[in-house]
């Protein structure tokens, strides 16, 4: 079977960014609580503010000063996962609206196709079995 | 709260009367008590201290190294982090004169009121009386906004690495 490789990863941006959003947005809020969470707790467990400026204090600059420089790469690797991801359920959308109207318009002969990792593999998959179906009723 | 070492904090009697005696020997730790309340419903805090030995400062040579006080009393107003909490500390200094009000050098929200000088005759006990609201509208120019979290004390002598000691008694809220 002719295998289709995958050349746009982003294929209709609107409704990716809005699935990317859907996962990265609550997950950054997530872990912003988390921080904020155990930067409290710390907080509230010294008090004093001698401890807090000589124990907490430098040791959330160490963390700041680590998330900045990881921030770009973690961003990227959210990003592009995201991309992939999300791709492999939207990606096959615009061909397969294609191939749709390619049958819509007359052409019996055709057949659906989907990439191996495509969430949609299967359901594209029994609509061609329905598709095959009706031609041998025809 | 061990900050540099322990201080010893040891519950003391004296015929019926229980105090605390702090003892730091190169050490700097605190003793806090949460207590949440409306500094408007109880603006007094009052009570009793005596200091046995103030830190030596004569070879300190700089601000930081003088850090150091026999007898801190704290008023600790948390509120969600740091920066935005408030914290008033009452200290008896061996020579700063009485009424002097500092920021702590890294946080401005730190502000250390001297309310005793010197070393008290006989080592006895002095009765503090502290009106805390009208403290906080002095020191930090507004009215406070935020209760009170915390009551600590402390004795410290880790930056001159020498020895403190002092007597807690009688910490008290007043309306």
């Amino acid at each position: 079977m002719l295998k289709i490789r995958r050349r746009k990863y982003l294929v209709k941006q609107d409704t990716q960014f809005r699935y990317m959003g859907l996962v990265l947005i609550p997950l950054v809020l997530l872990l912003t609580c988390l921080y904020y969470l155990m930067y409290y707790a710390v907080f509230n467990h010294l008090l004093i503010p001698e401890a807090v400026i000589s124990i907490l204090l430098p040791a959330m600059k160490q963390v700041n000063t680590v998330l900045i420089l990881c921030m770009p790469v973690l961003f990227f690797l959210l990003v592009y996962a995201g991309l992939i991801y999300s791709n492999r359920l939207i990606g096959p959308i615009p061909r397969l609206e294609r191939e749709i109207d390619r049958i819509i318009a007359g052409d019996h002969s055709i057949r659906l196709k989907t990439r191996d990792k495509d969430d949609l593999k299967q359901f594209v998959g029994k609509i061609n079995i329905l598709l095959e179906k009706l031609s041998k009723a025809a | 709260m061990i900050l540099n070492g322990q201080v010893n904090y040891i519950l003391m009697k004296q015929g019926n009367n229980g105090f605390v005696e702090a003892l730091s020997e190169k050490a700097c730790s605190a003793l806090y008590y949460r207590i949440g309340f409306k500094l408007k419903e109880y603006p007094i805090l009052s009570w009793k201290w005596k200091v046995l030995q103030f830190p030596d400062t004569s070879s300190a040579q700089n601000e930081d190294q003088k850090d150091d006080y026999a007898a801190r009393v704290y008023v600790i107003f948390p509120f969600f982090s740091f920066s935005s909490s408030k914290f008033i500390e009452y200290v008896w200094s061996p020579d700063m004169p009485v009424g002097t009000i500092t920021t702590h050098p890294k946080a401005k929200n730190v502000k250390m009121i001297v309310v005793r000088s010197g070393a008290s005759s006989n080592k006895e006990w002095v009765n503090e009386r502290r009106n805390v609201y009208e403290d906080y509208i002095k020191v930090f120019g507004t009215k406070p906004n935020m209760n009170v979290g915390a009551v600590a004390i402390m004795s410290d002598a880790d930056h001159t690495k020498t020895v403190a000691e002092a007597a807690f008694d009688d910490i008290a809220i007043e309306r």
